[in-house]
């Protein structure tokens, strides 16, 4: 497909041409870090974000969703007829959510909360100008991106050049665009390396006495999993009402580092010590997955190193091992 | 705190019959109980003697808040030298509590409410459990997983407020921490909590060991996971 132009000028026009059909979802400036959230208006879209805090994934899988809600014996299914457009996902979060396609809908089972959404929003990608302090995604291979997005913009002088990735994205290019040559020659280069032979080699290490040393250090609060954007367990819970009679199911996203998570029926617990807990995270990203899936399940967004309160690198750890 | 939950007030009082509440009752009787709900630290042997009667006499027991859970703010005595109990009290006056424990350490509970103050919807579901005489199920999450939930940045992390989210029970949906208060950690350690690991975290954002001891008794000092760590301080 031929690419197109947008100069910046006219985005805000281009915004106002979207907010027609489309309610728009863009990172915005929440005191000193940045989320995605609603738009109404071009100004409010913050631009010199790295990437955001919590990654566009909860978007299509909040991490609290009402499925429906029962009265007596009946149930409501919430209806979700709103068509959104996501501006400014990043391409690691795009391939996250690629992700999180193989599992929710194209694996053997399909979570049709997670369609619907999925269905109804369109992606608008925007290429990083630079990388973040713990942006590992060029090790990854996530930092380009061939596919999964409607739109893809690329800033490059006073203009974006644009790209298009679909026949939805294709419709809405309008009169402010204009036809072009130009391609986007960005070309992105982290600090932070992940050594990839280390990666293949991990199951050699699974009994490695590192795991449990660094371990020592994880306080399990489970922020390395709540702001992964390809983190996707959940639990399902009843909350009913005081007369028992109406109520609603709720799920509600948990985490791997939790010990109750692994927990069942008459209290056994398999993963009950830290170390166990905190090396399946990694191994289920890097291991488990590639070997179901045949794709990493990390797209190298370094959110896990970011919100580490105690500040663990599983990079560093994965190289360091030996 | 019972009396706060508005809404489902009704609700509660076709189902429940209160036999003994001393603060919304004239006459109260000491009988039998299904539920007996007790609110505050014991802190005098008749105290002791009252809440072992309460026990026998009743089928579920329910430590109601942090004060009866760990003796909350109040424990902090049991962790400050004599002079200082001197200086604000004078030598002469005798004083009437001497420990300040939950009620745990005396008697079988069976569930614990804790927070303070107790959060409504966790009142209401406890309830809820006890109509069908069921104890409900320990929440076994730190405050971080609703703090992350609700989309917040970690003060800890980022800003190195002295946050005890990690290692503290959630359940109260994260209110301090979203208003930009870092958790003090009413609700008490986790039983999977890492506490040597926080304290380090606590060491390298430069808090002094005093500061870091006080972090540690103000709601909750008299459990086994913080009086291990204290002890070390």
């Amino acid at each position: 497909m031929s690419g197109y132009i947008l100069k910046k000028e006219d985005f805000g026009k281009f915004i106002e041409s979207l907010k027609e059909e489309y309610e728009i979802f863009a990172p915005v400036k929440k005191k000193t870090y940045f989320v995605f959230g609603k738009v109404d208006s071009a100004e409010e879209i913050a631009f010199e974000f790295i990437n955001t805090e919590y990654s566009p994934t909860n978007l299509f899988f909040p991490k609290k969703e009402v499925l429906f809600d029962y009265n007596n014996t009946k149930i409501n299914n919430k209806k979700e007829d709103i068509t959104r457009v996501i501006f400014g996902i990043r391409p690691c979060d795009v391939h996250a959510l690629i992700i999180m396609d193989t599992l929710f809908l194209e694996a053997n089972f399909e979570d049709t909360y997670y369609r619907k959404k999925r269905e109804n929003t369109l992606l608008i990608s925007l290429k990083c100008n630079s990388a973040g302090e713990n942006c590992f995604c060029e090790s990854m291979g996530t930092d380009k991106l061939e596919r999964g997005y409607d739109l893809m913009f690329c800033e490059q002088g006073g203009s974006y050049v644009v790209d298009i990735g679909s026949q939805r994205g294709q419709k809405l290019i309008n009169e402010l665009f204009k036809s072009t040559d130009e391609e986007c020659i960005k070309e992105l280069h982290c600090n932070k390396k992940l050594d990839m032979q280390k990666v293949n080699q991990l199951e050699q290490f699974a009994e490695h006495e590192g795991w449990k040393k660094e371990s020592e250090a994880c306080l399990s609060c489970a922020a390395c999993t709540i702001t992964c954007p390809t983190c996707g367990c959940f639990d399902v819970v009843d909350v009913p009402n005081l007369n028992m009679a109406a109520g609603k199911r709720l799920r509600v996203n948990t985490s791997c580092q939790l010990k109750n998570f692994s927990e069942v029926a008459g209290g056994h617990v398999f993963r009950e010590t830290r170390d166990k807990r905190f090396k399946h995270r990694i191994y289920h990203k890097l291991v488990y997955f590639k070997k179901q899936f045949d794709t990493f399940m990390c797209v190298g967004c370094g959110r896990c190193i970011t919100n580490c309160p105690a500040g663990i690198d599983m990079v560093s750890i994965i190289n360091s091992l030996k | 705190m019972l009396l706060n939950v508005e809404k489902a007030l009704g609700n509660i009082f076709s189902k429940l019959d209160f036999v003994y509440f001393p603060l919304i009752k004239r006459e109260n009787e000491l009988k039998k109980y299904d539920f007996c709900f007790i609110e505050g630290a014991v802190t005098n042997k008749e105290q002791v003697k009252l809440i072992k009667h309460l026990r026998k006499k009743s089928r579920f027991v329910v430590a109601f808040g942090t004060c009866a859970t760990y003796g909350g703010i109040a424990s902090i005595q049991d962790f400050e030298n004599e002079t200082l109990a001197e200086e604000v009290y004078g030598s002469k006056i005798s004083r009437i509590s001497d420990t300040v424990q939950g009620i745990g350490n005396y008697i079988n509970v069976d569930y614990y409410m804790r927070g303070c103050p107790v959060i409504k919807d966790e009142l209401l579901k406890t309830i809820d459990f006890f109509e069908q005489m069921k104890i409900p199920p320990d929440y076994e999450l730190p405050v971080c997983v609703e703090c992350r939930k609700k989309g917040n940045r970690c003060l800890l992390a980022v800003d190195h407020l002295p946050c005890m989210g990690a290692i503290t029970y959630g359940g109260c949906d994260a209110l301090c921490t979203s208003q930009g208060i870092p958790c003090q950690g009413c609700r008490g350690p986790l039983p999977s909590a890492n506490v040597d690991a926080r304290v380090k975290v606590f060491e390298k954002f430069g808090m002094s060991k005093e500061d870091i001891r006080r972090r540690f008794i103000k709601f909750a000092g008299t459990s086994k996971k913080f009086r291990r760590i204290l002890k070390e301080l």
